[in-house]
């Protein structure tokens, strides 16, 4: 063998040498962004059931019961109808069947306090202003009742539209 | 030591209705029930008369909540706070308990099935 030939051979070898390092480290770099890209994805599946599951359970507690929700604001206003507020008996009556609707709904929104409980407080709140507003002997219209049911739905919507329509 | 609290003096003029929670609240100041609730030993006894037809849950909440907090059981409660009738209205005593019951509910809110179906 030459020294030429042999130079050649070792200026090969080097830039073997060198060509699979650089090799390696893109191997190393992309590995390494694809682990980052994956757990990424991975969280960002994740995000994604858990509010899927979210939405499930809302539609399964909230929104599969609102014939339930209107139910209870329509009774609302048929007791009012009833009430005559200068009559203690017919508003003893009126307190006896209000009890009755409100445990009713009662059953109904308890699950709620288990999956949203900011939720859950609003709308007892709302439930509870109604029923100040129902007895509170004044000569009330019964268009300042509809409010509360404007309230409910309100507090619905708002919920809905800050928890799912963020992504 | 039992403090006694006639809620007939909270009514509106010509009302028959307990309610709110700012009222509930301003009951329990004027009451000074937050130094009353220092002793654990102390209850209390709310006084109902025949012209309250009702309490709704706030005011019983802005009243009561503090003092019922520590509890877990109806039965602990039921021994801090007792509804005590001066009249002879028995539909004022079915309302009134009702409603005491219903805020107790509320409280715990640890009610099971058998709750629910009774």
């Amino acid at each position: 063998m030459t020294s030429s030939s042999k130079s050649v051979i070792e200026i090969g070898s080097w830039t073997d040498i060198i060509n699979l390092s650089i090799v390696c480290i893109t191997l190393i770099v992309n590995g390494i962004k694809n682990r980052a890209a994956t757990k990424e994805n991975r969280e960002q599946q994740l995000k994604f059931f858990k509010l899927k599951t979210k939405a499930a359970w809302f539609e399964r507690i909230i929104l599969r019961n609102l014939q339930t929700y209107d139910r209870f604001f329509i009774d609302i206003k048929e007791l009012y109808l009833s009430i005559d507020i200068k009559n203690r008996k017919s508003k003893i009556l009126a307190r006896k069947n209000y009890q009755v609707i409100r445990e009713r709904v009662r059953d109904e929104i308890l699950p709620l306090k288990a999956f949203d409980e900011k939720l859950f407080v609003e709308i007892t709140h709302i439930f509870e202003g109604l029923e100040n507003k129902l007895f509170s002997n004044e000569n009330i219209k019964i268009e300042e009742l509809n409010e509360y049911h404007v309230f409910f739905t309100m507090a619905l919507i708002n919920y809905e539209k800050n928890e799912y329509e963020i992504i | 030591m039992i403090k006694k609290i006639d809620l007939e003096k909270f009514l509106t003029p010509g009302g028959d209705y307990l309610s709110g929670r700012p009222e509930g609240e301003g009951a329990r100041k004027n009451e000074n029930l937050d130094e009353f609730d220092l002793k654990e030993d102390n209850s209390i006894e709310l006084l109902i008369s025949d012209k309250i037809i009702g309490v709704n849950i706030s005011f019983f909440l802005g009243l009561l909540s503090i003092s019922l907090k520590p509890f877990q059981t109806r039965e602990e409660i039921l021994k801090k706070v007792k509804l005590v009738f001066t009249g002879s209205d028995l539909e004022i005593r079915e309302l009134v308990n009702e409603d005491f019951e219903y805020m107790i509910k509320k409280i715990l809110d640890k009610r099971d099935i058998n709750d629910i179906l009774k």
